[in-house]
Order: C-alpha cells, then sequence, then structure tokens
C-alpha cells in the first residue's frame, strides 16, 4: 500500500467572502480550492474578459491555480510558532483592491505575479498554510530535476532547516549534558537518497546532522504529525502509520536514528496526534 | 541552524547564496524576538550581503533579490509596511550560473578592515553618550560579515575572533564601551585607538587648504581600474586627495569596479587618517576624498593605502 497524498492529513479549510452584493464560501479540501455560488465559472470569466468585473471568488481561484505551486511560497509561508501572517484587507498595497471590497475598475484579465501573490496572502492564515503546503508538495515532485534543484535548492533547503530546525534540536536534547549545546544542520536528500539522522558529541556540544526529503515538509510536518507525543516522525508510511527515529550509540559520542514504525491517533479532546510505538 | 550540504549539486561559489538563504531564516527568526528591532535585523542581513557583493563571493542581482525575498517576508509578516511587498521573480538559472571573478586571497580582512575604519570614522563624530551604542553597533555590524566570511571559506575561524578581538580591545584601550570584554589575548591598534582618543573634529566647511602637493603619480591597478594621485592639499584639521580613476575598456565587472572607494592614509608620525568611501562613476572620472584629521607639523610623508571591495593598494607618499 502506497503513503497516502500529502493533504490526506491536512483537515478542511472554509472561509466566507464578499464577493459582489453576495457572500460566498471559498472552501480547501483534499487538496483542492472549491467555490461555492458561481454555477458557471467559464461564463463569468468570458464577461471578465469583455470587461465585466470579475468576481472575488474566481481573483482568488485564478490567482491559486496560477501560483499555488510557486516555491517563493515556501519562504513565506509560516514557520514553526508563528502566530499567523498575511495581508489584512485594509493594508493590502494600493496597487490590488481589498480582498473584500469590488474592484473600482476592471480587472486585468492575467493579474501579475505581484496582484496574485497579494490576493492570496490577503486570505485566512489556514488558507494561506494550505498554499504554502502545496508549493512544498509540489517542490517534493520536481525535486528530482537537476534543473528546479539549481534554482530553487538553495530556497528549498533553508526552508526545510527552518522548520525541522526546532524538532531536531527537541529530538537531540536528550544526548546533551545539562547546560551543554546542540546544534542542529538539516539539509534536504538529493532525490533518492537515504534519510539519515546523526549526532555526535564535538567540541562544541552535541551536533545533529539530518538529511531529510524535501517531501517531510508537505507530509509531516505541514499536517502537524512532526512531534506527537514528544517523538521525531521521519516518515508517513500509510494512513495512521509513521516512522518515528529512536536514537542508537554507534559508537563513543555517537547515535544513529533508527526508524520505528508506529500508529497515529488523535486525541478527540484536544485535536493533538498521539502514537503508540509498535516493534517489528 | 545551519545548512551545511549545498544540495543543488552546483558549484561551491554557491556558498555565498546559500549563507544568505540561511541568514534569512535567521532574520525571520530574530524579528519575533523582543530583543532584536526589526529594522536592525534587516540592516544586518543588508550588510552581510553588501559585503559578499563587494567581495564578488556573490552575484550581486542574487544578492539584491534575496534582499527582496526577506523584505516581502516581512511584509507579509506586518513587520514592514505592506508596499514594501515586491513579489520579484527570483533569478533563472542562467543567472545563477554566471561565472564571476575570483576572488583575490585576503579578500575578507581587506573588506573588513576598511569597514570598521568608516565605522571608526562615523564614531568618531559621535558625543561621548552616544558612543557606547555606536561602538557596540560596529561590534554587531561587523560581526555579519565576519561570520559570512567565514562561512564561505575566505576567512579563517581564527582570523575571524583575532580581528574582532582587536576591534574590541581597540574600543576598550580608547575608552569607548564595546559592550562586552575582548578576548585574553586581543591587543589594540595603536593607530585606531589614538584616532579614537583625538576625537579629530569634523570637516571644514568649505575646505580650504593651507598648503598642497601635485604628486600626478599613477598608484597602480586596483580591482580592474587604474587610479592617479592627482594632489594632495591640508590643513591640521583635514586632508583632500584628488583622485583620477580610469575603469578598463570593456565591460565593467559587477562588484569591485562599482564598489566604493575606500581610502586611509598612516603618516610617519604614526597618525592614522579616516574618511567615508565615494564611489566613482561607471566611466570612471575625478574623485575628492576627505580625511581627518590634517597634517600637523612634522609630516614628511605618509602611506596611502586605497580599498575597493576585496582589493587593497598600498604606496608611501613623500611630501
Amino acid at each position: 500500500m502506497t503513503a497516502p497524498a500529502w493533504w490526506a492529513a491536512v483537515p478542511a479549510a472554509t472561509t466566507i467572502l464578499d464577493c459582489g452584493d453576495a457572500r460566498h464560501e471559498l472552501r480547501w479540501e483534499a487538496g483542492q480550492l472549491h467555490l461555492e455560488g458561481h454555477a458557471d465559472v467559464e461564463a463569468e470569466r468570458t464577461l471578465g474578459a469583455l470587461g465585466a468585473e470579475v468576481p472575488t471568488c474566481l481573483r482568488v481561484r485564478d490567482a491559486w491555480a496560477a501560483h499555488a505551486t510557486d516555491p517563493a511560497l515556501v519562504t513565506l509561508g509560516r514557520r514553526p510558532g508563528e502566530p499567523g501572517l498575511g495581508f489584512a484587507p485594509e493594508h493590502a498595497p494600493p496597487l490590488v483592491g481589498g480582498l473584500h471590497t469590488p474592484p473600482k475598475r476592471p480587472r486585468p484579465s492575467e493579474p501579475g505575479r505581484r496582484e496574485a501573490l497579494v490576493t492570496l496572502l490577503s486570505l485566512p492564515v489556514a488558507f494561506v498554510d494550505r498554499l504554502a503546503l502545496t508549493a512544498m508538495a509540489d517542490a517534493a515532485e520536481r525535486w528530482p530535476d537537476p534543473s528546479f534543484r539549481e534554482r530553487h535548492g538553495l530556497r528549498l533547503g533553508a526552508g526545510l532547516a527552518a522548520r525541522a530546525g526546532p524538532a531536531l534540536h527537541r529530538f537531540g536534547r536528550p544526548l546533551a549534558a545539562a547546560g551543554e549545546v546542540v546544534l542542529v544542520h538539516a539539509t534536504p536528500c538529493p532525490p533518492a537518497g537515504r534519510v539519515s539522522i546523526r549526532a555526535e558529541r564535538t567540541g562544541r556540544g552535541v551536533e545533529v546532522s539530518a538529511s531529510l526529503p524535501i517531501s517531510w515538509l508537505s507530509r509531516v510536518w505541514g499536517p502537524g504529525l512532526s512531534e506527537p507525543d514528544g517523538r521525531f516522525v521521519i516518515a508517513l508510511r500509510r494512513s495512521g502509520e509513521v516512522d518515528v527515529a529512536e536514537w542508537m550509540a554507534v559508537g563513543v559520542d555517537r547515535w544513529e536514528a533508527e526508524r520505528r514504525p508506529a500508529q497515529l491517533a488523535r486525541n478527540d479532546d484536544t485535536g493533538a496526534w498521539r502514537l503508540r510505538t509498535t516493534r517489528p | 541552524m545551519r545548512a551545511t550540504t549545498d544540495p543543488t549539486g552546483g558549484t561551491a561559489d554557491r556558498r555565498g547564496e546559500a549563507h544568505l538563504w540561511l541568514l534569512l531564516e535567521e532574520a525571520l527568526l530574530a524579528v519575533r524576538s523582543a530583543d532584536v528591532e526589526p529594522w536592525e535585523a534587516w540592516r544586518s542581513y543588508r550588510a552581510v550581503a553588501d559585503a559578499l557583493i563587494s567581495t564578488d563571493l556573490v552575484d550581486a542581482s542574487v544578492a539584491h533579490a534575496l534582499v527582496g525575498e526577506l523584505d516581502d517576508a516581512l511584509a507579509v509578516r506586518g513587520v514592514i509596511p505592506a508596499g514594501a511587498f515586491s513579489a520579484a521573480p527570483w533569478p533563472d538559472v542562467d543567472v545563477l550560473r554566471r561565472p564571476r571573478p575570483a576572488t583575490p586571497p585576503g579578500a575578507a580582512t581587506t573588506w573588513l578592515e576598511a569597514e570598521i575604519e568608516r565605522h571608526l570614522d562615523l564614531l568618531a563624530s559621535f558625543s561621548v553618550e552616544a558612543q557606547g551604542r555606536a561602538a557596540r553597533d560596529l561590534v554587531r555590524i561587523v560581526g555579519g560579515p565576519v561570520r559570512a566570511f567565514e562561512a564561505v571559506g575566505h576567512l579563517s575561524g581564527r582570523d575571524a575572533v583575532a580581528l574582532q578581538g582587536e576591534v574590541v580591545a581597540s574600543l576598550d584601550a580608547a575608552g569607548v564601551d564595546p559592550g562586552g570584554p575582548a578576548e585574553p589575548d586581543a591587543e589594540p591598534r595603536a593607530e585606531w585607538v589614538a584616532f579614537l582618543r583625538n576625537r579629530p573634529p569634523s570637516l571644514p566647511e568649505p575646505f580650504v587648504s593651507t598648503d598642497a602637493r601635485l604628486p600626478a603619480r599613477t598608484l597602480g591597478p586596483l580591482a580592474d581600474t587604474t587610479t592617479r594621485l592627482d594632489a594632495i592639499a591640508w590643513t591640521t584639521d583635514a586632508i583632500r586627495l584628488e583622485l583620477t580613476v580610469r575603469p578598463p575598456r570593456g565591460e565593467i565587472r559587477s562588484g569591485a569596479t562599482t564598489a566604493p572607494l575606500h581610502a586611509r592614509i598612516l603618516d610617519d608620525t604614526g597618525c592614522l587618517h579616516l574618511g567615508q568611501p565615494v564611489r566613482a562613476g561607471r566611466s570612471g572620472g575625478g574623485l575628492h576624498v576627505f580625511l581627518r584629521p590634517g597634517f600637523g607639523p612634522g609630516v614628511r610623508g605618509f602611506d596611502l593605502r586605497l580599498t575597493r571591495g576585496g582589493e587593497r593598494l598600498e604606496v608611501s607618499v613623500p611630501l
């Protein structure tokens, strides 16, 4: 059985948009954006091309379709611990009309990248999170392409390090003595490369070096699966099953993390993920 | 946090870009801290980007694109005004692969010493009360490029510690609070200490010289330009150098040849004279460089150091 789609563990999100004189529901579910209240999108698009005002919902949908896989979203998206981000409608740059007000003149049929990103980043943060996850998932798909890696590899590597770093730091903490520094170096695996997590005590402290796939961002970190019960999740195997990391000593002051299968369950009261380790 | 492996499988020259991506993440972390003023985080980032551009350790368009990426990330977080959001596209691989001139050995130290002296000149203008904060800013701001040069392999850890130690020790010896103790074996630089202690007055406006010489001497090549010292004029408060800079024929190289020119003089009485860098136009031409203090009695000659980017030219000039 193959691993589930990256969006399988990401809950749906909904919001209400002021769209002309109406209020329409915008919903993200199963990796897709859904519009309610626009029965004939193509007809409305044709009217827009002829100079009619383009409804807000269509602007959002077109911007999402065109830019949801933009690697810049990995840089723009939230890092661990950030409370929220995005443009408040009243603070959106003057070039782009407020998301919840009708545009004063017909929108161009293909808004530029800046206008589209501002539109998307003016959505509620739950949508911005899913937008960033979409970009991360697409980056994981394109990772085997050498020219994609050459152009975006350093950006994605830094984005992976920023999101995996805090969890890896907590994972390495038990290896360190009281007051000893824990340093983390997290880098992306090359295509078809092996995941590895190692630790070594050096003159600088305990240094944790991790090589993780880019897909870890969308499949593990994004859905909030990276640290159930304080354990570090390496990969999602199939629905409800993960590989967690456990330290094994491989020498004096040297450790390697081994994979241990475990089952996930969600706490009904808190919504937090919990796990149960299963030994092979 | 440190990304140590370039996942692109590209050239080792991408280390400068890799370091700036790492710093971008650190800047985003820093601005969430109550201890860091967001604009200071941005300034520190720019200081490192400028250092790597000036020494040709990163392509200027790539570095500027990265500054734009940080701007956008800060704008979407409400740290800077939303109008700063540009969404400028990331450079194509052709730009990322563009060959850059090799950075000469010692470029990092050369650039850092000029930058430190630029700050010392600014520091000397502050009141005693403001100097302490300015000194701590100096140590912090210079620390970013030091770390960057170390990360890209152009400054050894030992040299980094030694240079930073000299700065702190010099500030301390001059009676300026550097914000922390110097390394135990760090030695202050005598000329830096004397410059700060003497608190040279501001440059006079207008400058009316009391003496002058016309060496009309070609000093030599500097970062693909040729510089000539046409004239030097002075008072006891200030020195004016008149230079002519001629760029090479053909395409002007990015980075060093458009980097500002920094001049400093150490005269034969041991007095240091500093000023602010000046920028020549792309087609070259004449420059006036002002340094302070001026020459006192008994000066018979001086050592002139010109720095552009990571390259340096030193000549002795008799008066």
